[in-house]
């Protein structure tokens, strides 16, 4: 009875709230079913979503993309071929499913035991691939296209279906007998898919694989086998969702999830905390009723995408126990960020280190402060922009690299420095420096408001709340049409200032150093944090939470002690930005830098300081470094897919393993025993013998845990 | 757990109190405020008012008569430059920005050798003999008119499909294009003695490095910037800014994007690009220039399309449900009209589209509501769904489309299949009249597509003087298509050039171009003025009326081409009659 009427109280909870955002002004039924069925998409989206997530724990940024390329397929069967509906049907599920397959056993497994951070990166890359493949392969095999570009085009108009003579209305607006079908085989691939997942062995091989992939392999289930099928079924999913949607509303120019619409998806996952399908095909038509009900009342466009912020914070703090009890679920050994051993205490002190770093810390300032001098302007702009995006990436590694939260949105943080940047200084014409500690209170606070419900739970949560905010401080908060009193001149500019009255920094050299010195003050900043036991708490958070909580430390607060931190240093660089530009450009805070942002520092190496530096190197020199195009790829995400397939560690691993060669050098040459150094290459030896083949240990079944020479986080932040 | 001690903190902590304690002083001190709280309207110093003074140098050397002498002392003395003419509310104290204007009004006569075709932009002629005002503005030597050609990269991938959909052009047709509209405006533009002479970008960004060795023009390679990443965009115009020699005007072109115009315009570089609406050129005057019509004025021509042949009569060029959709099923009502925007980042539509709804209103069009939709891919359809289904519910009968096609493809198939066709009225803006690309909308709801067509694209290469100036280089092959985006921005520095007189600087440069009368008109090249009060600075002035037939073939032989109404006559504000021709007559006979 009381679950009853919990429920009945949610319920008119929700209703109320939604009459109140609505003003008492709901939309009449017909646009409802409509935002319904609208929402039908963003519940496949979701339940494909959630589908890897449980399996591989990781967000498949690719998961519409790898349904488009077959649902094409399908539509130009019907539309170029005429063949007949079930057929086409068939022929876009079978290629969906081969697809997936084929993307699970030829890309994702090489990440199987990658961290998830980086596996996650690699969909991006994933998705601009097959993306490309939406374009090319239509004309290659039925010489033509549905862009009107390579080939013979063909209308967008629905293709004809055995269903597109039936039609009905709902309040005035009407609806086709493919609106049906879609409804139905939705509803039908929900059943389905809850029915396989609790009945048949498969399925509950899969959702024990799910839960801990170390103990389902011990029982002897093959997890890569069941990994294959999970990503069959979601590309199937997305496949079909595209195929019955062309059907009703004609083709698009490309299927293209960017943010926005990543977040409709998110939000139904996460209503559905991430394991319930059924929850998921309420949260996507949830979704899709909010969201239009928004646009259809108020008229304007970006409000569907801003009210998902608030929605996202009060769906999180409703569920709050359950997400954490639904997470806790995961006990397996994955780890979102790959850890770099530090230098072993017992080579510390040897000469040749100490000169070695020494060296090295010279030749990098030396770089940093010279090498801009030999650029010519426009790229000494770029490289402060660099350093900026530099600035981000460290709050990125406390963020992400230390406690372990994703963020999608850290630019959005960067934008609400943005924000006091155009107004105390294109406005108020403030001081440069209380302008940047403004913008960077106004960035800490901002994430307390974000970050304290996001922050109790791990994983794609936060993850989606910060990528909602990042839409919507664009959108809103940086739009003149909101803020414009407070937004610099129709000119959007923002003059560079005298430093101290004496010192012009209008030059682009003079800001470079400007930033430089503010990167020096974050890198000092974070290095300083992690040294201290509240660094060390936030390290032990993220690697054992219950074991943190066991030695007093407050697991919401330390987080939310990292996410100020970096929410600090966040809106400082975007403070930073819009002075370096002279401007504040609402395009240049597009939610798709935040997504660009993680990126590099995950291919740089999240959990270290200069891993994240690398990675905003390798950023700077690909994309502004003056090189061609087929180089400036490298930087974009196909780029990334490649580089990531070749060094799952990134850049960082070449880095490290290069520094570990040298290290053994050193060791041996003084003959000194260091076992972190040397145990991996003891266990390859081990393994080649046993298996009598090359193998390394990354290579290998055996799940990672702490080698026996590690101090334990929890160890170390009571030291 | 030990609790660190007081004096422990304060040890650690203290060299950061310290610090922040310091830096406090020093911002109560000396505060890093910027010192120019100006904007570029009205910057002082540095601008046009030095280069304005060496029109009296112009007057005076030039054999152009007595006008040319009076303005020029005027320009002599403008050293504190009032900077930047309309926008402009400074306090310099120098001459007038019009004061190189002298040149500008030469003799008008016969020009042997010059202007030998009525080509549609070019301006009166003039003679001139002696010698010219010299280094006049930033770029310009007595010999020389140095501009940058900037050229973006377009990825292989998409260059590739282009080429297969013959949208796109080879590296050396772009190379030869670029040389023949050179060569010809030197030839037969008055340049005083000079000539252009386009730069080579510096280092990487060098253009000569991508041509072979049959064709060699030099240009600014662009780098391979993403559209939103303005601080991109922002570097490769400071890198043009400070190359040497400096370029008197770059050519952005179609390629750019609003931060690069916007930053070459406050470091005070003349830049013809594609400022698109009348708002972001206006503040930065007289900097930007572009030959193609402002979004404001798109917006205009709609209205007054509107208000002339349409609002407030009885529905007729859409399908029966909507004709017979009034209270009396047999009587059309009257039209209810809604117009579709879209909302970029940042908004430049917005304020145009309340406009257009102010003045249909005024005239006499009932109330017209607006949809908005935001510019962005991945939501589109699903708004597109829920704003078809509106307008039909709210039974709007006429839809003005003042927004692009990526949009207009998933409108017309959602009202297609809310079994709604409306009168879809086009604003002419976003290559929405571009016949191939509106061969992919949903041509049941097309079929009633009408209304203004910015430019023409249906007519043979011949008629235009792209193709003319391109010949009369002395080329024997034909210009690639897309050439035609190319030419605007040479006559438009040749008229700059031409109308500034001997002694070019910025200013006189726009006395020139605000005292050149309407040019063009003719159907295969719209009519062009500047100096337009509010809207001065992009060119176009005139549309036609287009009605799409659906079965009739266009160039490219597949079924689908917008018609023109009277022989595809151009109409200029004030011109737009009540009359509405051709349809139902038969708009595919025609």
């Amino acid at each position: 009875m009381t679950f009853w009427l919990r429920r009945a109280g949610g319920l008119l909870a929700c209703l109320l709230a939604f009459d109140l955002v609505l003003k008492g002004q709901l939309p009449p039924l017909g646009i409802l079913v409509l935002s319904s069925v609208i929402g039908l998409s963003y519940a496949l989206l979701a339940i494909g979503l959630i589908l890897v997530y449980r399996a591989n724990n990781l967000l498949n940024l690719s998961q519409a993309q790898m349904g488009a390329g077959p649902a094409i397929l399908g539509v130009l069967m019907l539309k170029v071929w005429h063949v007949p509906y079930v057929v086409a049907l068939g022929a876009t599920v079978l290629a969906a499913a081969a697809l997936g397959g084929l993307v699970e056993f030829v890309i994702m497994r090489r990440f199987a035991r990658a961290p998830r951070l980086v596996a996650m990166i690699a969909t991006i890359g994933l998705s601009l691939v097959l993306g490309l493949l939406q374009l090319v392969v239509p004309p290659w095999v039925f010489g033509v296209s549905l862009t009107g570009l390579g080939g013979r085009t063909v209308d967008s108009s629905p293709p004809t279906t055995p269903f597109s003579g039936l039609h009905f209305e709902i309040s005035r607006v009407r609806f086709s007998g493919d609106v049906l079908v879609l409804v139905v085989i939705t509803a039908l691939a929900v059943a389905a898919l809850t029915l396989f997942f609790r009945r048949s062995n498969v399925g509950m091989a899969i959702r024990a694989s799910a839960e801990n992939a170390d103990r389902a392999r011990l029982m002897g289930i093959s997890v890569r086998r069941l990994s294959t099928v999970v990503w069959m079924i979601a590309a199937v999913l997305s496949a079909l969702a595209i195929f019955l949607q062309t059907a009703i509303t004609g083709t698009n120019l490309g299927v293209d999830i960017g943010p926005t619409a990543l977040i409709y998806g998110l939000a139904a996952a996460i209503f559905a905390r991430m394991e319930s399908f059924p929850r998921a095909l309420l949260g996507g038509i949830g979704v899709g009723v909010l969201t239009q009900s928004v646009y259809y009342v108020y008229n304007d466009p970006f409000l569907p995408g801003a009210i998902m912020v608030p929605t996202l914070l009060v769906v999180l703090l409703a569920q709050r126990g359950r997400l954490s009890r639904a997470e806790d679920a995961g006990l397996s050994s994955y780890k979102q960020a790959a850890e770099f051993r530090p230098l072993p205490p017992e080579l510390r002190r040897l000469r040749e280190v100490v000169w070695g770093r020494r060296v090295a810390a010279v030749v990098a300032l030396a770089a940093v402060v010279l090498a801009p001098t030999r650029l010519d302007v426009g790229r000494q702009s770029l490289a402060a922009v660099v350093i900026v995006y530099a600035i981000v990436c460290v709050s990125l590694v406390i963020l992400t690299g230390w406690s372990g939260q994703i963020s999608l949105g850290q630019w959005g943080l960067a934008g609400v420095g943005a924000f006091i940047a155009g107004w105390f200084g294109g406005h108020l014409h403030a001081d440069l420096f209380v302008t940047l500690l403004v913008a960077g209170l106004a960035g800490a606070a901002a994430s307390l408001v974000i970050g304290l419900p996001a922050l109790r739970i791990q994983g794609p949560f936060l993850a989606a709340t910060t990528l909602a905010f990042a839409v919507s401080v664009q959108v809103l908060l940086l739009s003149p049409k909101y803020f414009g009193d407070f937004l610099p001149d129709t000119l959007h500019t923002v003059d560079r200032p005298v430093l101290y009255g004496r010192w012009s920094l209008d030059g682009p050299l003079s800001f470079y150093y400007v930033c430089l010195a503010t990167l020096g003050c974050a890198l000092a900043s974070a290095r300083s944090l992690r040294r201290t036991r509240a660094g060390r708490a936030i390290i032990g958070v993220r690697d054992n939470t219950r074991g943190a909580q066991s030695f007093g430390i407050s697991v919401a607060r330390t987080r939310i002690m990292a996410f100020v931190i970096s929410g600090f240093w966040a809106a400082v660089a975007g403070a930073l930005f819009v002075y370096q530009q002279g401007a504040l450009d609402q395009s240049s805070f597009d939610p798709s830098v935040s997504i660009l942002l993680l990126t590099i520092v995950v291919i740089g190496g999240v959990t270290s300081l200069p891993g994240a530096m690398l990675g905003a190197a390798y950023l700077g020199i690909l994309r502004y470094g003056g090189f061609g195009t087929q180089l400036q790829t490298l930087a974009t995400g196909l780029g990334v897919l490649i580089l990531l397939l070749i060094a799952p560690g990134g850049v960082a691993q070449g880095f490290y393993s290069v520094r570990d060669t040298m290290l053994r050098w050193v060791a041996a040459r003084h003959g000194i025993l260091v076992p972190s150094l040397t145990e991996d290459r003891r266990v390859a030896g081990l393994e080649d013998a046993r298996a009598g083949e090359v193998h390394t240990v990354t290579d290998s079944d055996e799940p990672p845990g702490p080698r026996d020479d590690e101090v334990h986080p929890l160890q170390a932040a009571l030291a | 757990m030990s609790v660190p001690v007081p004096s422990k903190l304060l040890a650690r902590y203290s060299p950061l109190v310290i610090a922040a304690a310091v830096q406090l002083v020093v911002v109560l001190v000396a505060p890093s405020t910027p010192v120019s709280l100006a904007g570029l309207g009205d910057q002082p110093g540095t601008g046009s008012g030095v280069t304005g003074g060496s029109g009296a140098t112009g007057g005076a050397t030039g054999t152009l008569g007595s006008s040319g002498t009076g303005s020029g002392t005027a320009g002599g003395s403008g050293t504190g430059g009032s900077g930047t003419g309309s926008g402009g509310t400074g306090s310099g104290t120098g001459g007038s920005t019009v004061g190189g204007s002298s040149g500008a009004t030469g003799q008008v006569g016969s020009c042997p050798g010059l202007q030998p075709a009525p080509w549609a932009y070019m301006p009166p002629c003039r003679t001139f003999t002696g010698a010219n005002a010299g280094a006049s503005m930033p770029g310009v030597t007595a010999k020389e008119i140095r501009y940058v050609w900037y050229e973006g990269v377009t990825p292989a991938a998409l260059a590739a499909i282009g080429s297969q959909a013959g949208l796109a052009f080879t590296e050396k047709q772009l190379c030869e294009g670029l040389t023949a509209y050179t060569k010809v405006v030197n030839k037969r533009w008055q340049l005083y003695g000079r000539h252009l002479v386009p730069l080579d970008g510096p280092g990487s960004h060098s253009g000569m490095a991508n041509g072979d060795n049959s064709c060699r023009y030099p240009y600014y390679q662009g780098d391979n910037c993403d559209s939103t990443d303005a601080a991109c965009w922002r570097a490769q115009a400071d890198v043009i800014a400070s190359m040497k020699p400096k370029p008197a005007f770059v050519v952005g072109g179609v390629q750019v994007q609003v931060p690069f115009l916007d930053e070459l315009a406050k470091k005070h570089i003349l830049v013809l690009g594609q400022g698109q609406v009348a708002a972001f050129a206006q503040p930065r005057a007289p900097y930007v220039w572009d030959w193609q019509m402002s979004g404001e004025n798109v917006a205009s021509f709609g209205a007054e399309y509107f208000c002339q042949k349409l609002a407030g009569k009885p529905v007729k060029y859409a399908g029966s449900e909507v004709l017979h959709s009034g209270s009396n099923p047999t009587v059309p009502p009257v039209r209810k009209i809604a117009i579709i925007h879209d909302v970029p980042v940042p908004d430049t539509f917005t304020a145009s589209a309340k406009r257009f709804m102010s003045t249909v209103k005024g005239c006499g069009g009932g109330n017209v509501d607006e949809f908005p939709f935001a510019a962005n891919v991945s939501t589109l359809p699903q708004d597109m769904q829920t704003i078809a289904a509106k307008i039909k519910l709210g039974g709007y009968t006429t839809v003005y489309l003042y927004m692009d096609l990526i949009a207009a493809i998933p409108l017309s198939n959602d009202l297609d299949a809310e079994n709604w066709h409306p009168e879809m009225v086009i604003a002419g803006n976003g290559a929405i009249d571009d016949d191939k690309l509106a061969q992919l909308m949903n041509q049941n709801v097309w079929r009633y597509a009408f209304g203004p067509s910015l430019t023409k694209f249906s007519y043979a290469l011949q008629q235009f003087d792209f193709y003319k100036a391109y010949k009369d280089s002395g080329a024997t092959d034909d210009p690639a298509a897309l050439m035609g985006n190319a030419w605007p921005y040479f006559w438009l520095a040749g008229d700059m050039f031409q109308t500034a007189g001997p002694a070019p600087t910025i200013g006189s440069i726009q006395a020139g171009m605000f005292s050149l009368p309407l040019m063009g008109g003719q159907p295969a090249h719209p009519a062009m003025q500047y100096g337009v009060p509010g809207d001065g600075y992009l060119g176009q002035r005139d549309i036609r009326e287009v009605w799409w037939c659906p079965t009739r073939n266009a160039p490219n032989g597949r079924a689908g081409v917008y018609v023109g109404v009277d022989s595809d006559r151009r109409w200029q504000h004030g011109q737009i009659d009540k009359r509405m021709r051709v349809y139902p007559q038969g708009v595919c006979g025609a």
